[in-house]
């Protein structure tokens, strides 16, 4: 991610910029502490194989759901949801490149829809996806 | 290790957790940031934080430590903000809805933050301002015989 631009008032139909996220294990660690959401099945292989994750620890939905919300607030610089939803579809592993993506749905003042997605970059269905609706009224009161 | 055990309460549908008070102290509200924001490009207090807060130990459901799955999760800010640093807020949560598809229960809690007003921290007041309605939604499988009502 870079710093700072100037805010974006996008379009209906315009396709934000993509960012690619690689999860690491330390940001799964770092995301436990973080998050008090200490399930084992995020930090321990052992766990993890023994509840049927036979690859191993999983990301948290709520860190890749935190990583899309820094995704849209960067690509609509000082833009803050009204409400943020997400649908977990499919577990993310780290070390799996994922691209996350977003399109506007409509823009009206100062509201702005925008679905989104994080998907393998290897191809396949997305694994986590979603809608944003944000404005850009709150955020200057915390800047 | 044990799984646990899936229970609900029909009759607990709807009823409120007892309320929680928590400080959005500046050095969670860094830490949470950092886990998810680490370009800070956002507010300091990140739009998902309050998964910090949020409850999912709510009257009338006991989920198991085992074959639960986060289905989805929904965040809405009827203030039009996010959590603030150094905010005190309180955290009632409850059990919206129970629906059983197969050997799935699909669960839906739902929290409520609201700025709390200090001296009535502690106590369920209707008149304090809602800053975060969560929604989140677990999916749990159900042994054969489905699940203990």
């Amino acid at each position: 991610m870079t710093g700072r631009r100037e805010p974006h008032r996008p379009r209906p139909g315009e396709v934000l910029p993509g960012q690619e996220l690689t999860l690491t294990r330390e940001d799964l660690r770092r995301y436990a502490e973080a998050s008090g959401d200490h399930n084992p099945i995020h930090l321990d292989d052992a766990v993890a194989r023994e509840f049927g994750l036979a690859d191993g620890v999983i990301a948290h939905g709520m860190l890749v759901m935190g990583r899309l919300a820094a995704y849209v607030q960067w690509a609509l610089e000082g833009s803050d949801p009204t409400a943020f939803r997400v649908r977990f579809r499919s577990p993310v592993r780290p070390g799996v490149p994922l691209v996350l993506s977003g399109r506007v749905v409509s823009a009206d003042g100062d509201r702005v829809v925008v679905e989104v997605a994080a998907a393998p970059k290897a191809g396949g269905g997305p694994a986590v996806t979603g809608e944003w609706t944000g404005s850009w009224g709150a955020v200057a009161r915390e800047r | 290790m044990t799984a646990g055990e899936f229970r609900w309460d029909p009759q607990c549908l709807g009823q409120r957790s007892h309320p929680i008070v928590h400080q959005v102290t500046a050095p969670l509200a860094a830490a949470f940031r950092a886990a998810v924001d680490p370009g800070a490009v956002g507010s300091p207090c990140p739009p998902t934080l309050p998964v910090r807060f949020q409850t999912l130990d709510v009257p009338g459901l006991t989920l198991p430590t085992a074959g639960v799955i986060h289905a989805s999760q929904e965040f809405r800010f009827p203030a039009g903000r996010p959590l603030q640093q150094n905010e005190q807020v309180r955290v009632v949560g409850w059990l919206e809805s129970v629906r059983q598809r197969g050997r799935l229960a699909i669960v839906v809690v739902v929290n409520h933050i609201t700025a709390s007003s200090g001296a009535a921290a502690g106590v369920d007041g209707a008149d304090d301002l809602l800053l975060v309605e969560t929604r989140t939604t677990v999916m749990v499988t159900l042994p054969d015989e489905g699940g203990t009502q």
